[in-house]
């Protein structure tokens, strides 16, 4: 600690105790303390700082909102550094080979990123779950995707340009040569994309291998209006198998979003809205679609509802009062609702979460994907793994991909045990199919035994030579992705 | 039971509104359901299930006027008239209500539901202007609404609390969208809508003239629009607490005076 008050005390720096500081120990899953937290308020400023870590070998990790479910945002080895003040849009959107691109600071919170890209006419499609709570920073740092992925891809398929302080303490500007609309639109691997270009490294790093600064996003225009739609099935197979069809018509749906809540998921939305009935004993699917160019919404409507009703019909035949309580959300406030209300079944796992770590437990949560073909068989694997546990769960996430978020709830640090366990084995019997371990929430520092389960050990020697290679001193975010 | 919810479909004011020299622009904004109206097709369902009633949607607008009708048809309404002409394009509310007028002589009703104002304008005028033109009894900022021995029981949001009301029917409500949320449509609403009536009413078939409309309309002239200027940045005190409160209590009685 003196060695950090004598380094860095010029600077406002947040010591334990001090009021402010304790929202810095806590992401979703893990309580960690660092020995100080620094809010730079310039480039300048977060320069020298990571130059004066680098001398006196500070290990430093830079946070952003601490949403992260996997601890990569907090640590308990030297300091956090927060990029919140460093939240300017730079440029106008501008016209790039590759589209229009806009450059903006790290640390923009992502709503206020699309909401100003937005009234420029401009539209960054990268959102994932908590996207009002995050950082534009974050977001590329974890490669973060979200429901509209299915269609539009990851946060790498948006991003042109990076900027990041390297091993030197230099400011090193990274671009793209590639188109990233054309790089595959699949969900992430665990650890570095070694084959693609050197930015691509970054995107996902977590933070491993130096703070990412600035970032020049490719922007697409904005969509046409949406249609989302949230249908309820009886059944899980049923739900599964509605699910693997409607991506079959895909194309012809237009189809952006198509999602997946499991009965205890389903039922945590009741609580939320008064708006809609949401019926017992019930799966549901959440899909949003884009009205295709040249077609009115209301034309676009009609072909699409005789399409969702034919393939919907065939899982609800055994429930057909179903259709009645099944919902279409068209204009902006209810396509809010919509999102607020997927977004309300991870808080509230959350929050039964920090219930659950007082006696030991949490919760335990996975996002291993398979190819959608596979998604039938798996599930009747893993509901059987799940009665072995008797243990409460909660699944839900973006089944399009194949790639549910399966929650184990335990309540003692035995129970914990037992899920991690079977989430191992979830995780490796998804990369035997040709899935992958953690499709977006990264490793972090509670899933670094993940990394082997999805590579060899070849390419996880290449992956500790990139990070070698960029951080020799192995100082930025020391514990995360490798053990 | 009869009941009759008067609509306007309003620019989506979720998006992002532009203005250029004054004037609107209209281009790629989505129109929708007012939501104060919204809530009273909620609340004219809520006592059709629980009293049985037929509710009639009216609006006055043009095509974007159609979908507007179609989302409360979908919600669980019975019918609509959609009173549309060129003569009827950025109508004030007086001119509103002189339409609204011709269209209900003769036709018979328990009590009519609009909106307390259209988010558009935030006007609130054409119900009242409405109720003394069809020589209602008017209330205005309903929150609530039941039906009890032939009397409409309305809850209405007074500035010192919540006021109740006995209105004999026929009556004129205004209503606050705080009143409850509206429905999501469901599949089957949507699906049904497009079934349900939809009657088209020209202003010949209201018995009025376009001369007439446009001298009630110059009862009123709206100007331009205008943002509302950026507001001022804030003060951020920081401290501990202890600073905190003095610094906030120094500047709520000397700098702000509200204590």
């Amino acid at each position: 600690m003196n060695k950090i008050v004598s380094a860095l005390g010029k600077f406002s720096l947040l010591l334990p105790g001090m009021p402010g500081f304790e929202a810095f120990e806590r992401d979703v899953v893990l309580k960690l303390t660092p020995e100080a937290v620094l809010r730079p308020h310039t480039k300048m400023e977060l320069l020298e700082i990571v130059k004066i870590c680098q001398k006196e070998k500070i290990p430093y990790t830079a946070t952003a909102c601490r949403t992260s479910v996997t601890g990569a945002s907090v640590s308990d080895r030297g300091i956090l550094i927060s990029l919140e003040k460093l939240n300017r849009v730079l440029t106008r959107p501008e016209p790039h080979r590759y589209g229009m691109s806009v450059q903006a600071e790290a640390g923009i919170m992502l709503k206020d990123f699309q909401k100003a890209v937005e009234d420029k006419g401009y539209f960054y499609p990268p959102d994932p779950t908590s996207w009002e709570e995050i950082q534009l920073g974050g977001s590329v740092a974890t490669n973060a995707t979200g429901e509209n992925s299915y269609h539009y891809g990851s946060s790498r398929n948006y991003i042109l340009g990076l900027e990041y302080i390297d091993k030197n303490g230099n400011l090193v500007w990274l671009e793209r040569n590639l188109n990233p609309l054309n790089l595959p639109k699949q969900k992430n691997l665990a650890g570095y994309s070694l084959e693609l270009e050197p930015l691509d490294l970054l995107i996902g790093s977590e933070g491993t291998l130096g703070i990412i600064t600035e970032i020049k996003a490719l922007l697409l225009p904005k969509p046409n209006a949406f249609l989302s739609l949230m249908l309820f099935v009886k059944n899980e197979t049923e739900a599964l198998r509605l699910a693997q069809r409607l991506d079959q018509h895909k194309q012809s749906l237009h189809l952006i979003c198509l999602e997946y809540m499991d009965e205890p998921a389903t039922q945590f939305i009741k609580k939320r809205s008064s708006r809609f009935f949401v019926p017992q004993g019930c799966s549901s699917l959440y899909i949003k679609t884009e009205t295709p160019e040249g077609k009115t919404v209301e034309e676009f409507e009609d072909e699409f509802l005789q399409l969702v009703c034919e393939l919907y019909s065939q899982s609800i035949s055994m429930s057909p009062e179903l259709i009645d309580h099944s919902i279409l959300a068209k204009d902006y406030l209810e396509l809010l609702e919509f999102r607020r209300m997927r977004h309300h079944v991870p808080a509230t796992i959350n929050e039964i979460s920090v219930v659950n770590q007082k006696t030991g437990g949490g919760k335990v949560s996975s996002d291993w994907w398979v190819p959608i073909e596979h998604l039938v068989e798996h599930f009747a694997w893993m509901r059987e793994e799940i009665k072995k546990l008797n243990l409460p769960s909660a699944i839900f996430g973006h089944i399009g991909n194949g790639h549910p978020h399966v929650n184990i709830m335990p309540k003692t640090a035995e129970e914990k045990q037992a899920s991690i366990e079977f989430t191992k084995k979830c995780m490796l019997r998804a990369a035997s199919l040709g899935g992958g371990v953690c499709g977006e929430h990264g490793l972090g520092k509670i899933k670094t035994w993940a990394l082997p389960l999805q590579w060899d050990q070849v390419s996880i020697d290449k992956m500790k030579s990139v990070k070698a290679e960029w951080d020799p001193e192995g100082l930025a975010a020391p514990g995360n992705i490798f053990v | 039971m009869k009941i009759y919810v008067c609509c306007k479909q309003v620019p989506d004011v979720a998006m992002t509104i532009q203005i250029k020299d004054g004037k609107f622009i209209s281009e790629g904004m989505n129109y929708v359901l007012n939501a104060y109206d919204a809530s009273c097709v909620e609340e004219a369902l809520v006592l059709k299930e629980k009293y049985g009633a037929e509710v009639t949607l009216v609006l006055i607008g043009d095509e974007a006027g159609k979908e507007a009708l179609r989302k409360g048809l979908a919600m669980g309404a019975d019918n609509a008239f959609h009173i549309s002409d060129p003569a009827l394009n950025n109508l004030g509310s007086q001119a509103a209500a002189k339409v609204l007028q011709a269209f209900f002589k003769g036709r018979d009703f328990d009590f009519i539901l609009t909106g307390k104002q259209a988010q558009d304008s935030d006007m609130g005028l054409a119900g009242g202007i409405l109720s003394g033109l069809l020589n209602l009894p008017y209330v205005t900022n309903a929150v609530g609404l039941d039906v009890q021995d032939k009397m409409i029981v309305v809850k209405r949001q007074g500035d010192e609390g919540v006021e109740v009301l006995h209105m004999p029917m026929p009556s004129l409500i205004t209503c606050s969208n705080d009143m409850n949320d509206p429905r999501i449509p469901s599949l089957k609403g949507i699906m049904a809508s497009k079934k349900k009536p939809m009657e088209q009413v020209s202003l010949t078939d209201l018995g009025l003239s376009a001369d007439e409309v446009l001298k009630e309309s110059q009862k009123s002239s709206l100007k331009s629009f205008g943002l509302p200027p950026a507001r001022k940045a804030g003060a951020k005190i920081e401290g501990d607490a202890q600073t905190l409160v003095a610094t906030l209590m120094e500047k709520l009685t000397k700098e702000a005076k509200v204590l």
